[in-house]
């Protein structure tokens, strides 16, 4: 066992079949890399060669050529960085504050059961409550615009994180929590030594859902009431029938919430690392 | 010696909304300082269940457990438990698992980080102490285990089935390291199993239980030469009359 352990260290010497193996490996990874790219590529070439050569209306299906004159357009007025910087701040607030709150939420719920079985159908309920229901509401209760939005994606997001954070704090087999136990280990020390760290996939996955969500929430905020924003594009170009618009807002939303899910699975491997 | 543990005419009755259950009736017996006592039966007699009990985890209906003259109303560190499972912590390093009673009880009445460390390297676990529990075999995984429960310095070890989650060639050796770690630091266990020859070559009383409610049957005292290893027992010729006996007073 020893001797495994200080050979895993080292370098081994590596075979002729190993070799071949790897070299396999390698080029298969190539053309599934290779092939997304071409999708990609071929993807938006017939759709500006389908607007090109008119086989539908380029006004209703729009083109990439004429996104990204749109782009330009809006960069060029300045008005793409407000929309932009207006969507990310809110969907970053409401993603942190959700998951703050269903962070605490989960724990408060862990800690004391009572209160959980208490509680239980009324997160069913609000779970499953299409939360747009609540619009109206919102936008009286805490009046139009960013706070507004904000607080759709939170409540969008935050009975869910709290589900799934609670869910994987449970699932801790019993037998490690009776192990702290035998050792004096207080309610406290049960949760900061054993619960969060043996949890923390789960929180990396909540966070990724959440994510999502909050995506979901601030768009839908913003459809709702929004005088800039991602979200206000996309209503104000489907209202004027400028489709270059609403394209160029989804276009740029699939950019910015790949890029903010690659910042949680670096975040992700950085922990890894860690632990 | 001294008697260290006392169980006095010890009952517990679980309750549900359905029915009561009476899980334990009547058991007493006690444990000497330094032996290794083995509680077999059939499976639902209520092992486990002592266990808890002597631990503190879980207060008996009626009777009392008394260990080294104090009554035993909670948790206190003067028992340690070994799980079947060794539920290391997959996310800390060897030293860091060892280290965890000590941490939660701000290292008083533990042993030091460096009675520790030598601990590990006396059982062949040097050169480990930053390696993940995932690096280990199951055995040396096992031995950590009962340095971690060691580390708080107990006078009274219970070990739930540990090795009925290894492999037969593994657990063999594993029963012969954890018995000799267990004797040469002085401890007096309590081992729980269902494994006869186990019982039989761990330790030097027995003590056999009726099925549920448990009850004891009997207590057989087991009469080796004092220096022989729970493997060598096996050879021993008195092994298979222990046997034979333990075997039909299970029937």
């Amino acid at each position: 066992m020893k001797k495994r352990y200080i050979l895993k260290k080292s370098k081994p010497e590596i075979s002729l079949a190993h070799k071949k193996f790897i070299r396999k490996e390698h080029i298969k990874t190539f053309f599934i890399h290779f092939f997304r790219v071409l999708l990609l590529i071929f993807l938006i070439g017939i759709w500006e060669l389908a607007a090109e050569l008119n086989w539908a209306d380029p006004f209703i299906i729009s083109s990439p050529s004429r996104i990204i004159n749109q782009i330009v357009l809006l960069y060029n007025s300045g008005s793409l960085q407000t929309h932009i910087l207006t969507t990310l701040n809110e969907t970053i607030l409401a993603f942190l504050l959700s998951t703050l709150i269903g962070a605490a939420l989960a724990i408060i719920l862990y800690v004391i059961p009572p209160l959980k079985k208490v509680l239980e159908p009324y997160i069913i309920v609000l779970n499953s409550l299409p939360k747009i229901a609540l619009g109206p509401l919102i936008i009286i209760w805490v009046g139009i615009g960013t706070k507004a939005i904000v607080t759709m994606g939170i409540l969008i997001c935050v009975v869910i994180a709290t589900i799934n954070l609670l869910n994987g704090y449970l699932s801790i087999p019993s037998e490690k929590i009776l192990l702290l136990k035998s050792m004096g280990a207080n309610k406290f020390q049960i949760l900061t030594k054993l619960i969060i760290p043996a949890t923390i996939p789960n929180f990396i996955s909540t966070l990724k859902i959440n994510l999502g969500m909050a995506w979901v929430g601030v768009i839908m905020g913003e459809y709702l009431s929004s005088k800039a924003g991602l979200g206000y594009l996309l209503v104000y170009g489907g209202q004027v029938f400028k489709l270059d618009l609403v394209m160029s807002a989804i276009v740029i939303l699939c950019i910015l919430s790949g890029l903010m899910y690659a910042v949680i699975a670096i975040f992700e491997k950085i922990i890894n690392k860690k632990r | 010696m001294n008697t260290l543990l006392e169980l006095k005419n010890i009952n517990l009755t679980y309750q549900t909304l359905k029915t009561e259950t009476e899980a334990i009736k009547d058991v007493s017996f006690s444990v000497e300082n330094g032996e290794f006592i083995s509680i077999v039966g059939p499976s639902g007699c209520g092992k486990t269940t002592i266990l808890s009990m002597i631990a503190g985890l879980l207060p008996p209906s009626s009777g009392q457990i008394v260990i080294d003259g104090e009554i035993v109303s909670k948790v206190s560190t003067n028992v340690g438990y070994m799980f079947q499972r060794d539920n290391l912590f997959e996310w800390l390093n060897v030293y860091q698992n060892v280290m965890i009673g000590p941490k939660i009880n701000h290292k008083k009445n533990c042993l030091s980080s460096d009675k520790l460390k030598s601990l590990l390297k006396k059982y062949g676990l040097s050169g480990f102490e930053k390696a993940r529990p995932s690096e280990l075999s199951g055995g040396m995984r096992q031995r950590v285990s009962l340095i971690r429960t060691l580390a708080l310095n107990p006078k009274i070890l219970l070990l739930d089935e540990p090795f009925s989650a290894l492999d037969y060639q593994t657990r063999l050796s594993v029963q012969n390291d954890i018995h000799q770690i267990i004797k040469s630091e002085h401890k007096t266990a309590i081992l729980v199993t269902h494994d006869i020859s186990e019982a039989i070559s761990m330790s030097d009383k027995i003590i056999v239980l009726t099925k549920r409610p448990g009850t004891i049957k009997k207590i057989i005292d087991i009469d080796f030469d004092k220096n022989l290893t729970p493997l060598e027992r096996r050879n021993n010729i008195l092994f298979n009359s222990y046997f034979k006996s333990l075997w039909e007073e299970l029937q």
